[in-house]
């Protein structure tokens, strides 16, 4: 049943997923060739210097594509759900509800996980070219909010596409804002170092609001 | 239940525990997003505005004087006790104006004033502590403090420290410097530094004069001082600062090559580090940690002003030996404005400070009356609700 559910989910994204691939790559190339061309021109050093004099982390202009992508998926996958009353089909299937439900959200999450290190480990590898190791570790540790932003944008979407009713679903929305200005508050390199692990720990329990939504659906709540 | 049978009894208790879970999580989370942004909303609403004014030593009053720019476009400055002046009781400062207009004294308590000599001394430095307090990056750059054809040159070399001695890396060709990395390595181990750095100081720009590399502490916490001359490494050790537990640095180039840096103790005394070495034990004080930082010195004094949100200390001190001249301490006298959340949110919730560059959860304004109205209004809500039936 588990390849089944991720088979149905695979059927819904795949083309969301071709397409998320292909702005996550050429994104990703569009800064680094930048970077190329600007170490070519002008030296290595003046990244060096970017990175260190500037704080600068080089590729501050991938930040919201996580954000974006993470968004965008979950409602891709979730809307036609809604759509045809196919959520009640889903929630027939002769296996546990919350399982089918926790397996649809750690595919999105899945497929957003590959997606992330794909564009970490091609990030770290070209600027590791340029510069030290130690400035790369920095600059990913910088990142990682942004990925982490991807992944709560997918589930707080997620749990506003589940719930039936649009007042709930405002307010999740304004969660939603607040948890985006929160991830994007600060553009100071490592800022989230030490609150990063709690943000994550609170980001993954964000999923038992897919599962109210659900409940409710399942109550019949309605405007 | 509309029908949405379950396939045995475990679904409905995970599905209800998951409900009951996401109701909580919901609840907690509109909870802190109100504690949060609430406050902030108030707080741009009914923010006034306020600055504090620039106040410098004067050397002709010998007394604190600040710029008055009430009165339109004539400069004012008043002193502590009210009076009015113009700028010639800042000759230092104005000199340039006061020069042009043959203004400018040829002495003042026995030193010679020249404007060349004036503005050799002059110069101004500030720091936050929103810099102090961040994570800085894990690489300084290296420059040649005796460049070939004289003039300062952009740095082609970067330095990491490592528990096992100090990296040298030729930044564009991102290879590290072997023989540099030995040698540099060699000379700090020789004079006792102990690898890691734990503070470094620099300013690695080819926009100053000349340059004096890196003040930086090892992870014993005694000072050191590291430049690159000709390519070879040059270190020393100030000895003057030991015993000392110094929580702050900051490198000094300025023309009159009098001062080489900054070091404040965790006691928050102030000290100036001669080029030779002396350090000098000042009677300013000031936290790196949390307050502002700002110092404006000239041939006879040195005004430094430590601030925060609330006030503000300022110091005189004697150019020549800095010693105590004088000291202003004042409270800032804010526009108070009628802070509606303390009235209803029991705290404050906030994630970023103006002392640090770090997002974390803080919590400030505790508020008595705002906890029991909060506690009124969640149970007024809990009786509506049970009284409306949901």
């Amino acid at each position: 049943m588990k390849k089944m559910i991720f088979y149905k989910e695979w059927i819904k994204t795949r083309w969301y997923m071709l397409a998320a691939a292909a702005v996550l790559i050429s994104g990703t190339a569009y800064i680094l060739l930048g970077l190329g061309k600007a170490a070519q021109f002008k030296g290595n050093a003046f990244l060096w210097g970017y990175v260190i004099a500037h704080d600068s982390v080089l590729i501050e202009q991938l930040r919201y594509l996580p954000f974006i992508l993470g968004g965008l998926l979950a409602v891709v996958q979730m809307l036609p759900e809604l759509a045809g009353k196919r959520l009640k089909l889903t929630l027939h299937i002769p296996y546990p509800q919350w399982k089918t439900i926790l397996l649809m959200c750690l595919y999105g999450i899945a497929a957003l996980s590959v997606l992330f290190s794909v564009q970490a480990v091609a990030v770290s590898i070209a600027l590791n070219r340029w510069i030290a190791a130690e400035l790369v570790c920095r600059i990913m540790k910088t990142a990682a909010v942004w990925y982490l932003a991807g992944f709560v944008s997918y589930i707080w979407s997620a749990s506003v596409c589940l719930e039936p009713s649009w007042k709930m679903r405002t307010l999740l929305l304004v969660l939603l804002a607040g948890m985006a200005h929160l991830l994007f508050i600060s553009p100071v390199p490592e800022a989230y170092n030490g609150f990063l692990p709690w943000l994550a720990l609170y980001s993954a329990a964000g999923l038992c609001m897919v599962f109210h939504g659900i409940a409710r659906f399942k109550e019949g709540v309605q405007d | 239940m509309c029908g949405y049978g379950s396939e045995n009894g475990e679904s409905d208790i995970m599905t209800f525990n998951m409900k009951t879970a996401g109701k909580g999580f919901i609840i907690f989370s509109t909870a802190a997003l109100s504690l949060w942004i609430v406050p902030w909303i108030c707080a741009i609403i009914t923010a006034k505005p306020f600055s504090a004014p620039f106040t410098m030593y004067s050397p002709i009053l010998h007394d604190f004087t600040y710029i008055d720019r009430s009165g339109g476009k004539a400069l004012k400055l008043i002193d502590s006790k009210g009076n009015v002046h113009g700028d010639e009781v800042q000759p230092l400062f104005y000199y340039m104006v006061l020069t042009g207009r043959g203004a400018l004294p040829k002495e003042i308590d026995g030193h010679k004033i020249t404007p060349e000599l004036v503005k050799k001394y002059r110069y101004s430095m500030s720091e936050k502590p929103q810099y102090v307090n961040a994570k800085h990056a894990p690489a300084q750059l290296l420059m040649e403090s005796v460049p070939v054809r004289l003039e300062l040159q952009d740095p082609e070399r970067a330095m990491i420290f490592h528990k096992d001695g100090l990296h040298i890396y030729e930044m564009n060709s991102n290879s590290e410097d072997k023989a540099k990395t030995e040698a540099f390595t060699k000379a700090l181990a020789d004079i006792g530094f102990r690898f890691p750095a734990k503070l470094t100081s620099g300013n690695p720009t080819h926009r100053k004069e000349f340059d004096e590399g890196y003040l930086l502490t090892d992870s014993a916490g005694r000072l050191y001082q590291l430049k690159m001359t000709d390519g070879r490494p040059e270190a020393r050790h100030f000895s003057s600062a030991d015993g000392i537990s110094i929580k702050y640095i900051s490198i000094v180039e300025i023309s009159s090559r009098e001062i080489l840096g900054y070091v404040v103790d965790n006691d928050n005394v102030f000290y100036v580090l001669r080029p030779s070495g002396e350090l000098i034990k000042t009677d300013a004080v000031w936290n790196p940690q949390k307050e502002n930082l700002y110092i404006s010195g000239d041939l006879l004094y040195h005004t430094i002003k430590a601030s925060d949100s609330d006030g503000e200390r300022i110091y005189a001190l004697r150019t020549s030996d800095f010693s105590f001249e004088n000291k202003m301490e004042s409270r800032y006298d804010k526009p108070q404005s009628f802070n509606i959340c303390r009235y209803i949110l029991p705290f404050r919730l906030y994630f970023v400070s103006g002392n640090d560059s770090y997002v974390k959860p803080r919590v400030k304004d505790f508020s008595w009356a705002g906890t029991i109205v909060s506690i009124l209004a969640i149970t007024g809500i809990i009786f509506w609700r049970r009284r409306h039936g949901n």
